[in-house]
C-alpha cells in the first residue's frame, strides 16, 4: 500500500516537474510548480516530517507561489518564449554544474541502505524544532531575522521613487 | 514501508529535470 502511494505521488511529482520544465506558457509552468510542491509536501508526510510538509505548503506553495504568479502576471502576461536566446552560451554551463551537483547525490544513493525508510527522528517533531530554535539555535535565528529586516529596508529603498 | 533509496532516486530525477529546465528555458523568471 505504501509503495503504491509512493509511486502515485512520485508520478505526480515527476509529471508536474516535466510540465514545469517544458510548458512554454510561464503561468502554466508556475501552476505545475504548485502541483509539484504539493506532491513533495505529501512525500514529506510519508516520511513523518509533518513540520516540513506544512512549511512547504504554507511558505512555498502559498506565499512564494503567490509572489511568483504576481510577478509573472505583471512582467510577462500570457507571453510565450520565442525568438533567439541571448544567453545560450551561459546556459550550456548548467549541464556540467548540474552534473557536479548530482554527483554527491549519486554517491549517497549508491551507499543508501536498501531497507525501508526510518520513521521520524522524534515523535514530537514540531515541539522539538521549536525548543531547539529558541534555545540552542537562538542566535542564528535572530541573525536571520536581522537579515530579513535588512532585505526589507533594501527593497523599500530600491523601490522608492526618486524625488526631484 | 518504502525503501529509502526510492526517495533518493526520486530526488535525483527531480533534480535532473530541474537542470534540463534551466538549459531549455529562456525566461529568467521561470528559471
Amino acid at each position: 500500500m505504501g509503495a503504491v502511494a509512493f509511486v502515485i505521488i512520485a508520478g505526480i511529482a515527476v509529471g508536474s516537474a516535466l510540465g514545469l520544465a517544458f510548458k512554454r506558457n510561464a503561468i502554466h509552468a508556475a501552476l505545475f510548480l504548485v502541483v509539484n510542491l504539493g506532491a513533495v509536501a505529501v512525500l514529506y508526510l510519508t516520511l513523518g516530517a509533518q513540520f516540513l510538509a506544512v512549511a512547504q505548503i504554507a511558505v512555498y506553495a502559498g506565499a512564494i507561489m503567490v509572489l511568483f504568479l504576481f510577478a509573472i502576471f505583471v512582467l510577462i502576461p500570457g507571453k510565450e518564449e520565442t525568438g533567439p536566446d541571448p544567453r545560450r552560451s551561459y546556459r550550456i554551463l548548467a549541464l556540467p554544474v548540474g552534473g557536479a551537483l548530482l554527483a554527491p547525490l549519486a554517491i549517497v544513493l549508491a551507499a543508501a541502505p536498501r531497507g525501508p525508510a526510518p520513521p521520524a527522528a522524534a515523535p514530537d517533531g514540531v515541539e522539538s524544532i521549536a525548543r531547539l530554535l529558541f534555545t540552542d539555535y537562538l542566535f542564528p535565528f535572530e541573525v536571520t531575522s536581522v537579515l530579513l529586516l535588512a532585505a526589507m529596508v533594501g527593497v523599500l529603498l530600491l523601490s522608492r521613487r526618486r524625488e526631484g | 514501508m518504502v525503501p529509502e533509496s526510492w526517495y533518493l532516486t526520486l530526488s535525483a530525477v527531480l533534480f535532473a529535470i530541474g537542470v534540463v529546465g534551466v538549459i531549455v528555458r529562456r525566461n529568467p523568471l521561470v528559471i
